[in-house]
């Protein structure tokens, strides 16, 4: 098995694992949205990774990927809450945190505007600029999931292991004699 | 039974007290909460429907359904609301139930309108009221603790207790300053002939003597939940419970720690153990108001203030006639014959301000002010406002919710969240 297929293979797993444990209350359809939009932009990735033949990606690919990625996100994150199907924003950052739904609006048009703002400045330092400042730009733009990632760890990821520990520490005295 | 989610929406019966019955059909407006869903009803623009969840068993549902008709049936009398504030609700008190294939599904009930109302939590800062189109003076926030009061001793007539009443679960409406209660069916009945618990509280409301135990006197715990609230509103935000700790004894970090250990700084006999916030105005207060704060955060709890002296007492301070608010030379509104707390305030946040400024003095005492910050900080006991502000938690931008989906329900949601950030970064690679 390629590494490809293994790795689609885990994330099938645990794409299965995640709808049968998933919450049973409605969800916004601006989420909806945004999930069947990274269905989508995870299936092209499997698709690459499955299919598309060896070798480097061409040059335009590669400099459209970014820019497509935040089309795609400031897309949503701007159409959703003009129909009324909530704020994708939340989906993102995480609905743990408590807003007001005045801040979530505009937590997500922030998020809308950096998103188109960081989509079109791909393409101009990418046709305007060197390649190696091109990349140097690409890599600041992967500190923002690194930032998106972090926030996530402490503020969610913490307490649910602290759950998950009490839980099985629960479990475990349960079990004794 | 209960809903199933569908892009149409959905078809059930309402079931009216009389025993009539008509067809509606519900939209779901994406409010969920941890029992169920609220849905809007096509045509009744007045009226908003809550279905239970898929998830709440048989038994529980029969629960509901048989506290739901008697709460239809015994409808609490409530103090009647001027024409000129119509439309007012102040409590989405059920009305009808609300029947899907013949079985009980949820409950309708009055709508309260979001759009004049703001969450009760949002007068504890006065920034995030005038956020909201709410400037916030003592003229209003003692009229709102008097509604709020008042709404309370009406259902403590009719055996109805709140128990979990806490800001998150109250509106206020924003001209008519009347207040509404979310969640009637998670109230507590102890009427002659009917007995239903509520099992739900909340730690920073919930009276010493319930902690760790089921709340057997609903009343009693709704007093003490009222009088934190009215003890907020009135000062600034700041809870009855945070103080700084004067001794060596161990000082809890929760409120709820310090509730049960009676650790009530605001009295008008100093505590002991534990001395007032400096941002607090609660010595702009009337004696009567404090004599009041001082019965209900007593350590025995026995003689509470009720809600019913709470509205009495307040109703005199509410009332533009009875003179007894007054303005200070600025234009503020204080209580008459004792010091303006809003100008009491401003002076202490403008002095805080001030000392801040004095930076080269406070750069060459920095190393030993650092000694007596480190030992302030392991003995708890800060005396700045801002250090004493940033322990209520009140001036936190990040709050966090409390998480109350089940350890799957997380897990499941953060693996598409990861996978969400994986295929972000193939993207961007």
């Amino acid at each position: 098995m390629t590494p490809a297929a293994l790795m689609a293979v885990l994330a099938i797993a645990a794409l299965v694992l995640a709808w049968y444990w998933r919450p049973r209350h409605p969800v916004a359809p601006g989420v909806w949205i945004l999930l069947a939009s990274y269905g989508v932009l995870g299936a092209v990735v499997l698709w690459f990774g499955l299919r598309a033949q060896p070798g480097p990606e061409s040059i335009t690919l590669q400099i459209w990927k970014p820019t497509l990625l935040y089309g795609v996100l400031a897309g949503v994150l701007i159409y959703a809450p003009l129909r009324g199907w909530g704020y994708p924003a939340k989906a993102v950052i995480g609905s743990y945190f408590v807003f007001s739904n005045r801040e979530w609006h505009w937590i997500n048009l922030a998020l809308a505007v950096f998103s188109a703002a960081l989509g079109m400045l791909n393409l101009i330092v990418a046709y305007g600029y060197t390649r190696d400042e091109w990349n140097g730009f690409r890599f600041s733009c992967m500190m923002n999931l690194l930032a998106l990632l972090l926030l996530r760890m402490a503020f969610v990821w913490m307490d649910l292991l602290v759950r998950v520990g009490i839980h099985l520490y629960a479990r475990a005295r349960t079990r004794l004699p | 039974m209960a809903y199933t989610a569908q892009a149409g929406g959905l078809t059930a019966r309402v079931v009216w007290p009389h025993g009539a019955s008509e067809p509606v059909r519900l939209r779901d407006i994406g409010k969920a909460g941890g029992a169920g869903a609220v849905f809007a009803i096509e045509n009744w623009p007045g009226h908003v429907a809550k279905i239970y969840h898929a998830t709440i068993g048989a038994a529980q549902l029969g629960q509901y359904e048989r506290k739901l008709r008697w709460m239809i049936r015994n409808r609490p009398e409530l103090a009647r609301i001027p024409p000129e504030h119509a439309g007012v609700v102040q409590l989405a008190w059920p009305v009808g139930l609300i029947m899907q294939d013949s079985r009980f599904a949820g409950f309708l009930m009055e709508k309260v309108d979001f759009d004049r109302t703001l969450e009760l939590d949002y007068l504890l800062t006065r920034r995030q009221a005038a956020a909201e189109g709410f400037e916030a003076d003592f003229g209003k926030l003692v009229t709102v603790c008097h509604n709020l009061a008042a709404l309370v001793h009406c259902l403590h007539l009719r055996k109805i207790a709140v128990v979990d009443l806490k800001p998150i679960n109250l509106k206020v409406y924003k001209s008519a300053l009347f207040v509404s209660i979310l969640d009637c069916d998670g109230f507590q009945i102890y009427a002659d002939g009917f007995v239903s618990e509520a099992p739900q509280v909340t730690p920073e409301y919930l009276a010493p003597e319930f902690h760790g135990k089921a709340v057997t006197d609903p009343e009693a715990q709704d007093a003490f939940a009222l009088a934190t609230i009215i003890f907020r509103l009135l000062n600034f935000g700041i809870h009855p419970y945070a103080g700084i700790a004067t001794a060596r004894t161990p000082y809890p970090q929760e409120l709820a720690g310090r509730i049960q250990l009676g650790l009530y700084p605001y009295g008008r006999r100093p505590s002991a153990l534990v001395r007032a916030t400096p941002a607090s105005v609660h010595e702009c207060f009337p004696d009567g108001i404090r004599a009041l704060f001082d019965r209900s955060f007593a350590p025995a709890g026995g003689n509470r203030t009720s809600a019913g002296e709470w509205a009495e007492l307040l109703g005199g301070f509410a009332s533009r006639s009875g003179g007894r608010m007054a303005h200070c030379p600025r234009g503020h509104l204080q209580f008459a014959g004792k010091p303006c707390p809003t100008c009491v305030r401003e002076g202490i946040i403008r002095g805080h301000v001030e000392r801040q400024k004095r930076f080269v003095p406070r750069l060459k005492v920095a190393p030993v002010r650092a000694a007596v910050f480190m030992r302030r900080t392991l003995r708890g006991t800060h005396s700045s406002p801002f250090q004493a502000a940033l322990a209520q938690a009140q001036l936190n931008p990040l709050q966090m919710a409390p998480i109350n989906l089940s350890i799957r329900n997380v897990i499941a949601i953060e693996i598409a969240w990861t996978l969400g950030l994986i295929i972000s970064y193939w993207w961007l690679k």
